[in-house]
C-alpha cells in the first residue's frame, strides 16, 4: 500500500453544474513514469490541481506522497515538482534570475542539472522570459521543476506548444532527469508518442470519468480491430459490448472493440461475414480509435442501430 | 520568504516610481500655487491618488495570480500560502507608503522651513495627509480581494469596494481625533487582509475557513448598503416630478412665518403663512427669486452655540472639531477689523502658543505676534499670552468677538490689538459670543450659561437678561432689527431632548416683547415620506439601536424622526421578509440547519444588504434529477438530499481497461478482459 506515491478515492469536482471530475479513483505507483491521457477538457488539469492540494474537491479523497492533498506541508511540497500548464515564469527574469530565486527556495538545487536541462533546450541565459521562445520557456520551466530534485514530478501538458526539436528536448530532459533515480513521473499530454516513448503506465480519463488504468502493453493488448468481409452489403450490427468504432466499406466492416471476449467473437460470428480476420492495430490508433468511440460508446442503443462511425467523428 | 520579497519589489517597484511621480508633481503644483494653506488644500489630492494608488499596486500585484497555472507556479513551493501571501502584502504594501510618503515628505520638509508659510508649522498639520496615504492600503487589499476573486462583475465583485469607500468617507467626513482614524484603517486593512489572503488561499473561491468568510461578508456588507442607497436615489429621481419643503424665517418686523416651497415641473412657487399656516395677504404669490425679495427676511449673522454640547458627527461635521480641520492648531482670522479694511498682514491664532501671529502675505515673514498686552514685534518676546482656549473656533473667522472661558476680547487688528470688552464670573462662563449689527455699526452679543449680553464694541453694556433656554438643548441665533430690537431664534440642539424651536423679540433695554413656540413641521405631503419609507425597508434593524432619527436626519436627510411610524414598520417589514427570503434560498442551497438558522437571523438584522452577501459567499447550487427519486438533487452533495441516496457510479460502457491492483474500487473494477 505504501508504494502509491498517489492514490485518489471517489475523487470529483464540479464547476458551477458542470461536472469536471467524476468519481475518480486512480493510484500512481512509486518509480513509475505515469501518463495522463484524454481530450481537451476531460478534466486531466483538474485532477492533477486537486492531487497538488491546488484546488479542493467537491467530494473524495486524493494523498501525495502519503498526505491529504488538501494539507500538504511545506517539507512534502518541496518533494513535488510541478510544472504547470502553459509554463509560466516570472517574465522580466533571465536564466540567473530565475536560479537565483528559484534555488532559495530549496536547499538540495542542483545546479548542474539545472543547466544541463537548458542546454538541451539551447536557452539564451541573457534572454528575458517574456521574450523566450515557447521552446525556450519550456526549457527554463522545466530547468527549474527539475533542479531541486524532486521525488514527485507532476507535469501538466509539458509538450503543449511545443515544435517536434523543442518536444524532443522536453522527453530527453525527463529521460535524463529519471535516469539516476527512482523518481514518479506523472504527466499529462494529448501526443501519443510522447506517451509511448516515455509512459509506462497510462491513465485514460474521458469527460470526466477514468476509463482506464494499465499499462501500455496491456492497453495495446485491450484494444483489438476485426475486418468483416461479406458478399453484400454489411448488416445493421446488433449491440456489441466494447465496439469503440466501426468503419464500413463496399464489402467490409473495420471494428475496433474493447475488452474482446468469447461472447464478442460469437457475436462477430452470428453476423455472416465469409471471414473473419483480426488485424493489428498501433498504440495510436488504438488510442484514437478509444477516445474518439466516446460519443458512440455514450449512446450504445442508437449505435445499435444504424450509426455508423468513421473516426470517431459522425 | 526573503526572495519572494525581493522579487516583489523588483517586479513593482516601477508602480511606486509611478504613483511618487504623479503625487509628486501634485505636491510642486500645490507648492507653486502655494497658499497659506498649503497643507490643509493638499488632502484635497492625496484623498483621491492615495486610493487610486493602492487600487493600482493591488490590482498590479494579483493579475499573475489570476490565472490558475500561473498561481499555481507561484504557490507550489515549500512555504504556506499565507506565507506567499504575507509576503506578497509586505513588499506591496512597502512600495506604496513608499511611493506616497516620499511626497508627503518632500511637503512636510517644505511647508516646515521657515518662511514658506504664512502659518506657524505644526506637525498635526500633516495628519490629514498621513491618514490618506495609510487608508490607500484598505484600498490596495480590497483591489486584491476583486482581482482574484472569482464573482460575476455585474454581481457581487465589485461590492467590497463599498468597504474603503465607506472607510475614506469616515476618516474624511465624520471622524475627530487622528487616532479614531489610524484605529478605522487599521481595522479595515485588517478585514480586507484576511479577506484577501483567504480569497489568495484558495485561487480565487469562496474561501471555506471562518475568519476569511466573515471578512469577505464584512467587505462585501456596505457595498451592499451603498447599491441600495445608490438605488433608492435613482428611483427617487423618476418617482417624483417635484419637491415640496417648509421651513421658518422672520420677516424684517421680527414675525415668525412659515414658508412653504414647491417645484412642480421645474417651476418653483412658494407660499407665506403665519405660524400656525394662517395666509398671510402681504405675501401673497411672493417670488423669492426675485433680487427685489432678497431682503424680505432678516438675516442671523450672529451664532451662539455651547461648544461642549454638540453632538457627534456635528462636532466634524460643522463645528471643525476634527484632526482634518485648520482650527484646532491655527484659526486664520478674517474678520478682526471693520468691514472693508485692509489688513497689511495676515493673522493667525497659533493655539498653542496662545498668541495670534501676523505674517506678511507676500513674503510670508512672520511680522510679530498680538496678546492680551498688545503687539511685539518679530524677535521680542510677547508679554502676555491669551489664558485658556478660546471657544468655538469655528466661528472666529467670521466674528470680531473672540471669546475664552472667562474674557471676551473686541478684536482691533487693525490697530494690532485687541480690546477686552467683558469679563465673566467664575459661576457663569461664556459658552458663545458673536457680532451682531451692520457692517458699520456692530455689537458684540455674549452667551454665558445663564445670562444673554449685548455689549457695544467699547465694552459698554446695552443690556443683559436671562438666557431664555437652557444652552445644554438650545443653540441661538441673533439679528438687530432696523428699530434696534433684537431678534432671537432658540433652536433645539440636534440629539437633545427638546424638539420645539422659539423665537424672541428683545426691545433695546432687554425686555422680551414677543415669543413664538414655532410648531414642529411635520409636512404629510412631502415626497421625503416616500424616501423615509424606501430607506425604512433597507435600514438594517440592528442599526436602529445605535442610530438616532437625529442623525439621520441630519446626516443623510431621512425624515425617520418626521414619520416614525413609516420608517419603523417598513423597517420591520423587510427585516421579517429578508429572514424569510434567507430562509428559502439557505434552503434552496441546502445549508445545514445551523447555517440556514444563522443566514435567516443575519438577514433579519442586516437587512436586504445582508441577502446580498449570503449570495456572495454561498454558490447557488446545480441540481439534477436523483436517478432514484426523480426528484432534484444538489449536484454539489454526495448524497441525495431527498432520498438519501449516493450518487451513482459513473456507468460502465465496455471500454474500461483495469489491471488488477487493490487501488481499484470494488465498484469500478472491471477487469481487463484477455
Amino acid at each position: 500500500m505504501n508504494d502509491y506515491v498517489i492514490r485518489t478515492e471517489h475523487l470529483t469536482r464540479y464547476f458551477g453544474a458542470k461536472r469536471v471530475v467524476y468519481d475518480l479513483n486512480l493510484s500512481v505507483q512509486h518509480g513509475s513514469i505515469f501518463g495522463f491521457l484524454g481530450r481537451n477538457g476531460s478534466g486531466k488539469t483538474t485532477t492533477l490541481r486537486i492531487i497538488l492540494g491546488l484546488l479542493a474537491p467537491t467530494w473524495g479523497s486524493s494523498r501525495l506522497l502519503g498526505y491529504d492533498s488538501q494539507e500538504l506541508p511545506p517539507e512534502v511540497r518541496a518533494r513535488v515538482g510541478y510544472l504547470a500548464e502553459g509554463h509560466p515564469v516570472h517574465g522580466w527574469m533571465r536564466v540567473k534570475d530565475a536560479q537565483a530565486y528559484q534555488s532559495r527556495f530549496y536547499p538540495k538545487w542542483n545546479r548542474e542539472l539545472f543547466h544541463t536541462v537548458l542546454e538541451f533546450f539551447r536557452v539564451d541565459p541573457k534572454t528575458r522570459a517574456r521574450h523566450m521562445s515557447r521552446g525556450e520557456r519550456a526549457g527554463l520551466c522545466l530547468a527549474m521543476t527539475l533542479a531541486p530534485e524532486p521525488d514527485l514530478l507532476i507535469l501538466d501538458d509539458p509538450a503543449i506548444g511545443l515544435d517536434p526539436v523543442a518536444r524532443r528536448s522536453l522527453l530527453e530532459s525527463m529521460v535524463y532527469a529519471t535516469r539516476q533515480s527512482d523518481r514518479t513521473i506523472i504527466f499529462s499530454s494529448h501526443l501519443l508518442a510522447d506517451i509511448e516513448r516515455m509512459a509506462d503506465h497510462i491513465a485514460v480519463l474521458d469527460y470526466s470519468v477514468l476509463r482506464a488504468q494499465c499499462s501500455l502493453e496491456t492497453f495495446r493488448s485491450c484494444v483489438q480491430q476485426f475486418v468483416l468481409r461479406f458478399e453484400d452489403a454489411p448488416p445493421k450490427l446488433p449491440p456489441i459490448r466494447g465496439l469503440i468504432q466501426c468503419i464500413p466499406q463496399a464489402k467490409t466492416l473495420r471494428l475496433t472493440i474493447v475488452n474482446v471476449t468469447r461472447d464478442t467473437r460469437a457475436t462477430l460470428q452470428r453476423l455472416g461475414a465469409q471471414a473473419v480476420d483480426e488485424t493489428p492495430i498501433t498504440l495510436e490508433d488504438a488510442f484514437v480509435s478509444y477516445m474518439g468511440g466516446t460519443l458512440q460508446a455514450a449512446r450504445p442503443a442508437e449505435f445499435a442501430g444504424q450509426t455508423q462511425v468513421v473516426g470517431g467523428v459522425q | 520568504m526573503i526572495a519572494m520579497f525581493q522579487r516583489e519589489l523588483r517586479e513593482n517597484v516601477k508602480w511606486a516610481v509611478v504613483i511618487c511621480g504623479v503625487l509628486l508633481f501634485f505636491v510642486v503644483h500645490e507648492i507653486r500655487e502655494a497658499g497659506t494653506n498649503f497643507l490643509f488644500d493638499f488632502p484635497k489630492h492625496t484623498v483621491f491618488i492615495a486610493p487610486l494608488a493602492g487600487l493600482l499596486m493591488g490590482v498590479v500585484q494579483t493579475l499573475f495570480e489570476t490565472r490558475p497555472d500561473n498561481w499555481g507556479f507561484v504557490v507550489h513551493r515549500p512555504i504556506s500560502r499565507r506565507k506567499v501571501f504575507i509576503t506578497k502584502a509586505a513588499a506591496g504594501l512597502l512600495l506604496l507608503y513608499a511611493g506616497l510618503l516620499i511626497p508627503c515628505a518632500f511637503a512636510w520638509t517644505w511647508a516646515a522651513r521657515r518662511g514658506n508659510l504664512a502659518m506657524p508649522f505644526q506637525a498635526r498639520m500633516m495628519l490629514p495627509m498621513f491618514a490618506d496615504v495609510l487608508n490607500a492600503g484598505s484600498y490596495y487589499f480590497i483591489a486584491m480581494l476583486l482581482v482574484l476573486r472569482r464573482a460575476k462583475w455585474f454581481g457581487t465583485r465589485l461590492l467590497p469596494l463599498g468597504l474603503p469607500l465607506a472607510s475614506s468617507m469616515m476618516i474624511t467626513f465624520f471622524i475627530g481625533e487622528f487616532w479614531q482614524a489610524l484605529s478605522l484603517i487599521v481595522i479595515v486593512q485588517a478585514i480586507g487582509a484576511i479577506a484577501a489572503c483567504g480569497i489568495f488561499e484558495v485561487n480565487g473561491e469562496n474561501p471555506p475557513s471562518f475568519a476569511p468568510r466573515l471578512a469577505l461578508g464584512t467587505a462585501i456588507y456596505p457595498g451592499g448598503i451603498g447599491v441600495l442607497m445608490a438605488l433608492i436615489g435613482i428611483s427617487q429621481s423618476f418617482a417624483s416630478a417635484g419637491g415640496r419643503w417648509q421651513y421658518y424665517q422672520v420677516d424684517r418686523n421680527g414675525n415668525p412665518v412659515r414658508v412653504t416651497q414647491t417645484i412642480q415641473n421645474g417651476e418653483r412657487g412658494w407660499s407665506i403663512t403665519d405660524p400656525a399656516g394662517n395666509p398671510l395677504p402681504q405675501y401673497a404669490g411672493v417670488d423669492l427669486d426675485d433680487p427685489a425679495n432678497s431682503n424680505l427676511f432678516t438675516r442671523f449673522s450672529a451664532h451662539l452655540i455651547d461648544q461642549n454640547d454638540i453632538p457627534w458627527p456635528l462636532t466634524v461635521e460643522y463645528a471643525e472639531m476634527n484632526y482634518r480641520s485648520p482650527t484646532p492648531g491655527v484659526v486664520p482670522m478674517r474678520s478682526g477689523a471693520p468691514r472693508g479694511t485692509r489688513l497689511p498682514f495676515a493673522a493667525i491664532y497659533d493655539v498653542p502658543q496662545h498668541l495670534i501671529d501676523l505674517y506678511d502675505p507676500n513674503s510670508h515673514a512672520q511680522i510679530g505676534t498680538i496678546g492680551p498686552a498688545g503687539f511685539a514685534s518679530q524677535g521680542s518676546a510677547p508679554a502676555q499670552r491669551f489664558e485658556g482656549n478660546p471657544i468655538n473656533l469655528f466661528l472666529l473667522g467670521s466674528t470680531r468677538a473672540f471669546a475664552f472661558d472667562s474674557q471676551v476680547y473686541w478684536l482691533r487688528l487693525d490697530q494690532r490689538r485687541v480690546q477686552p470688552i467683558f469679563t465673566a464670573t467664575p459661576d457663569d462662563p461664556v459658552i458663545s459670543a458673536s457680532t451682531v449689527g451692520t457692517a458699520a455699526n456692530s455689537d458684540a452679543i455674549i452667551a454665558t450659561y445663564h445670562k444673554l449680553y449685548l455689549l457695544q464694541p467699547d465694552g459698554t453694556k446695552m443690556f443683559s437678561a436671562a438666557l431664555p433656554f437652557d444652552p445644554t438643548q438650545y443653540h441661538f441665533d441673533a439679528s438687530l432689527l432696523s428699530n434696534g430690537h433684537l431678534v432671537l431664534q432658540a433652536l433645539s440642539t440636534p440629539g437633545s431632548a427638546s424638539k420645539d424651536n422659539h423665537v424672541l423679540e428683545y426691545t433695546s433695554d432687554g425686555t422680551v416683547i414677543r415669543r413664538t413656540q414655532l410648531p414642529r413641521l411635520i409636512d404629510a405631503r412631502s415626497p421625503k415620506k416616500y424616501e423615509t419609507a424606501m430607506f425604512g425597508a433597507m435600514f438594517p434593524l440592528a442599526a436602529r439601536p445605535i442610530s438616532p432619527s437625529w442623525i439621520l436626519d441630519e446626516v443623510i436627510d431621512i425624515r425617520s424622526d418626521e414619520f416614525p411610524h413609516l420608517f419603523e414598520g417598513f423597517m420591520w417589514a423587510s427585516a421579517l421578509l429578508c429572514a424569510l427570503l434567507c430562509l428559502l434560498m439557505s434552503l434552496r442551497c441546502g445549508l445545514g440547519k445551523t447555517a440556514t438558522i444563522a443566514w435567516s437571523v443575519a438577514s433579519f438584522l442586516l437587512g436586504p444588504a445582508g441577502i446580498t452577501v449570503m449570495l456572495a459567499l454561498n454558490d447557488w447550487p446545480a441540481r439534477e434529477a436523483c436517478p432514484a427519486c426523480g426528484r432534484n438533487r444538489i449536484v454539489w452533495r454526495r448524497q441525495c438530499s431527498h432520498c438519501g441516496s449516493p450518487e451513482a457510479p459513473s456507468a460502465m460502457d465496455g471500454r474500461e481497461i483495469f489491471e488488477p491492483t487493490d487501488a481499484l474500487p470494488p465498484d469500478n473494477g472491471l477487469l481487463a478482459a484477455t
